[in-house]
């Protein structure tokens, strides 16, 4: 049977709305209708205060380019953790007051649930057991998926998150922030020449990128190297961008082998970076596990996961209670 | 940094440097976590440190320090920068915010019920605030190599 799911993303920076109805999503981002204002940095008061004066008028204008009325849903999806207690507290007491009001069912989900999600968005029949690596500027970790719905942490950064690592990367290369994408691009007009390990590669399943970040601040303090070549940037850029990926990719096929896996799930943040991705794709395939991954507009945070997330829990008849409390520190092994 | 807490040896002691703080002159990383862990098995609950130094001095390595003098059950500490804020139980609870997405100087930090608890709050790049409830500034420099020159004031 075909449901409208609406879901709400307020866990940190961004306010989001989505609504899945008949397998259809619509997504909205504040910083899409110009309610985003240049404060630079998120300040988590100013933050809760902007999620309150965005997400009403962000959730009328979802229904209407959904062309769906707010009688027509059939339940709503919050995220309640972890994340900036204010910033949650909006999302879930808005989600409440229309689970209420119109007598449907409140679906609680975890953030990364949400991200592991993303890929049902676009893809609806992935082989269980499957491995999950979401990573992003603030998780790297790892799961095993038995089935939907059921998630055990693997592995996860001892320190600093792959998405942080690259973002740092660039701001000690002298770019703003998000460095990410800016790593990503300078990267493919360069190669990686300079000497970097595989970060933790004994480390089993656990990651660590914060010493490959002082070893790019080592490298770049070093008289001898030749900052003034025009291909610098683009040349270290490759060979930060290439230890990073190629430990989240080592580690992700050493997950999926020992606990012999069929699918590797790659979701968040980093998702997006167009190296990860093809490196994902070409050795996950190589050892014979099927890749999925959704498409980078879905990689960072956003409401459709959400919703996306909510309809498994609705088919699953997983609800949740009108007094829930959002959590900042919230454990996905444990919550599900 | 993993096998950190495996080292016994004691902190280099303090040395007292003009009038105001005091500086320390450290090896390595293991010696920042070990400042760090000395001033978590002396906090009594409501300190708020405030930690200064660039990208890759170590203040997340003090912080994993401090986090192992409060006894914190629930680690690892990552780093809070894109998330803001983590916290984790102990014999006292932590609270570890990192403002490094802010643009300074912030008038407040929007955190206020972890600026006055019982918990222990360390706050990185804590240059960017002009709160005045932070009891404690660590700056770690770099001294060359992996040495650290680490101020406390």
């Amino acid at each position: 049977m075909d449901r409208c799911i609406l879901g709400i993303e307020t866990s940190c920076d961004e306010t989001a709305v989505a609504v899945i109805n008949a397998s259809r999503v619509t997504n909205l981002l504040s910083s899409q209708i110009d309610l985003h204002k240049p404060y630079g940095g998120i300040v988590p008061e100013l933050a809760c205060r902007r999620h309150i004066e965005a997400i009403g008028p962000l959730l009328n204008e979802l229904l209407r380019r959904a062309g769906c009325a707010l009688t027509q849903l059939d339940a709503v999806a919050v995220t309640v953790g972890p994340g900036l207690i204010g910033a949650l507290l909006v999302g879930v007491s808005f989600a409440k007051s229309l689970s209420y009001a119109l007598h449907i069912p409140l679906l609680a989900i975890h953030h990364l649930e949400g991200h592991i999600s993303s890929v049902f968005l676009e893809q609806e029949d992935i082989s269980f057991p499957a491995i999950a690596l979401v990573v992003s500027g603030g998780h790297t970790n790892l799961y095993k998926m038995p089935k939907r719905g059921e998630y055990y942490l693997l592995g996860k950064t001892l320190d600093d998150a792959a998405g942080e690592a690259l973002d740092k990367g660039a701001r000690l290369l002298g770019y703003e922030y998000p460095g990410g994408p800016v790593i990503d691009r300078l990267a493919k007009q360069g190669n990686p020449i300079y000497p970097f390990t595989i970060p933790h590669r004994a480390g089993g399943l656990n990651f660590s990128f914060s010493g490959v970040k002082t070893a790019l601040r080592q490298m770049l303090q070093q008289e001898n190297i030749k900052k003034d070549l025009p291909s610098f940037h683009a040349d270290i850029a490759a060979s930060y961008q290439k230890a990073i990926i190629e430990s989240l990719v080592l580690k992700s096929l050493l997950a999926l082998r020992q606990n012999n896996a069929n699918s590797m799930i790659l979701v968040g943040g980093v998702a997006a970076n167009s190296l990860l991705r093809r490196r994902m794709q070409e050795e996950g395939e190589r050892a014979g596990f099927s890749v999925y991954m959704p498409s980078p507009h879905y990689c960072t945070d956003n409401a459709a996961m959400i919703a996306m997330a909510g309809l498994s829990h609705l088919e699953r008849g997983v609800f949740a209670p009108l007094d829930i409390s959002p959590h900042p520190a919230l454990e996905l092994a444990s919550f599900s | 940094m993993h096998n950190l807490k495996d080292r016994t040896t004691p902190c280099p002691s303090l040395t007292q440097e003009g009038g105001e703080g005091a500086t320390l002159l450290l090896d390595d990383a293991q010696s920042t976590f070990l400042l760090g862990k000395q001033v978590g098995m002396s906090a009594a609950g409501g300190e708020v440190i405030g930690l200064i130094g660039p990208l890759g001095a170590g203040k997340t390595i003090f912080v994993q320090g401090l986090a192992e003098g409060l006894g914190i059950t629930n680690g690892p500490i990552v780093s809070p920068t894109f998330v803001i804020m983590n916290l984790y139980q102990g014999r006292l609870p932590l609270c570890h915010i990192d403002l490094y997405r802010f643009d300074a100087p912030l008038e407040t930090i929007g955190l206020d019920e972890y600026l006055n608890w019982n918990g222990v709050t360390a706050i990185e790049w804590a240059d960017k605030t002009m709160i005045k409830e932070m009891g404690m500034i660590v700056e770690i420099l770099d001294a060359g190599e992996n040495k650290r020159r680490i101020t406390i004031r």
